[in-house]
């Protein structure tokens, strides 16, 4: 588990500085997005909260560090719920990923999940391997595969299902 | 018959190995939110050409090569993926710090001014593109290249790319093919 935690450490400190700008732009252009669907304008939005119309635009330029509470408070002036789910969208967003991939570079795959039911030793072997890539190929997850035996590897399939596993893959587990 | 490959923004991202899927997942997201106003594709070819062998991923894979570059390309795309779903694309991206769209060079064309534009994120890093006519059907937000400009003036290999892709989209004559993506 050391380990591990130093490796997310890692990737903590190399991607988040990367994503920091456009995770604080997302929230504010879904809010704007909403906004925009329901006719409100900065004002509108500045009337419900008892705030000022300034006060909304600068929340709403993107580079914000917004507040837990302010989220929840602009999400009630949309009169729209606020959802924070951890891993929720997973399916859906790698999904998109692996369909988005060009063919022709042989990248379409699966999504490197967490791996539960494998070994130790190919365990480590598939952390690293999606420690380094958001998607592996198909060869490379079927690698891992055939070392799973029985209920673990009918579990591993099923936890990757979704993206792209057959019923024939299931089969092959035993 | 000029042809056009329909891509997703998060595409871009994609092809640059950026870990959005994990790091940034509210750009997928779906129902109502999921429609478009524009189309995003890029030019090919021929419908042979797939997305990743087009000029446009090639300059990404080229040019979108250390940290600073990948989060520019994060921000521009995270602003088009929420931008091309109104019609004013301009407009809903109006007032998001660090994001500016503007014209970046034009050229004369069948007696006509026509403009290539550029999104930015701050100073040097844009995506080159252009859109069809409002007066088109078809909405479509074309992204040409993207650039880490280190000159003050746009390099000549940009301009020229940019203006002999866009005059076969420019000329009444020609059919546009959309290569529609799997869905």
């Amino acid at each position: 588990m050391k380990d591990r935690n130093q490796e997310v450490r890692r990737r903590i400190e190399d991607e988040s500085s990367m994503f920091r700008g456009s995770r604080r732009m997302d929230v504010a252009l879904q809010i704007r997005e909403r906004m925009l669907a329901k006719g409100l304008r900065n004002t509108d939005v500045a009337a419900r909260l008892g705030v000022t119309e300034q006060n909304i635009s600068r929340m709403l330029r993107g580079n914000q560090n917004l507040r837990l509470d302010t989220l929840y408070e602009l999400a009630d002036a949309l009169e729209e719920p606020l959802t924070i789910m951890l891993g929720a969208n997973a399916p859906a967003s790698v999904a998109s990923a692996v369909e988005s991939l060009d063919p022709d570079d042989q990248q379409t795959g699966v999504a490197p999940r967490e791996a539960s039911g494998l070994r130790s030793a190919n365990r480590d072997e598939w952390e690293a391997l999606r420690l380094s890539a958001d998607v592996v190929s198909l060869d490379a997850y079927r690698k891992f595969k055939p070392d799973l035996g029985g209920e673990g590897a009918r579990r591993f399939a099923r936890s990757m299902s979704g993206f792209g596993i057959t019923e024939a893959d299931e089969r092959m587990c035993g | 018959m000029i042809y056009v490959r329909e891509i997703k923004p998060t595409d871009l991202l994609d092809h640059a190995g950026i870990p959005w899927t994990q790091s940034l997942p509210g750009l997928a997201r779906g129902g109502d939110a999921s429609r478009f106003a524009w189309t995003c594709c890029t030019p090919v070819r021929d419908e042979t050409v797939s997305a990743g062998k087009s000029r446009l991923f090639r300059s990404i894979k080229d040019e979108c090569d250390d940290r600073g570059k990948k989060s520019s390309l994060a921000n521009m795309v995270t602003a088009l993926n929420s931008g091309l779903r109104s019609d004013d694309y301009q407009e809903a991206l109006k007032g998001i710090s660090g994001i500016n769209i503007k014209e970046a060079f034009s050229f004369q064309y069948q007696s006509k001014r026509h403009k290539v534009w550029e999104v930015k994120y701050q100073n040097k890093d844009r995506l080159y593109f252009f859109t069809l006519p409002q007066s088109s059907p078809q909405k479509l937000f074309l992204p040409l290249l993207f650039h880490h400009k280190n000159t003050q003036t746009t390099p000549s290999k940009i301009t020229e790319y940019c203006e002999e892709v866009m005059k076969p989209f420019l000329s009444q004559d020609e059919q546009i093919t959309i290569i529609r993506r799997k869905s």
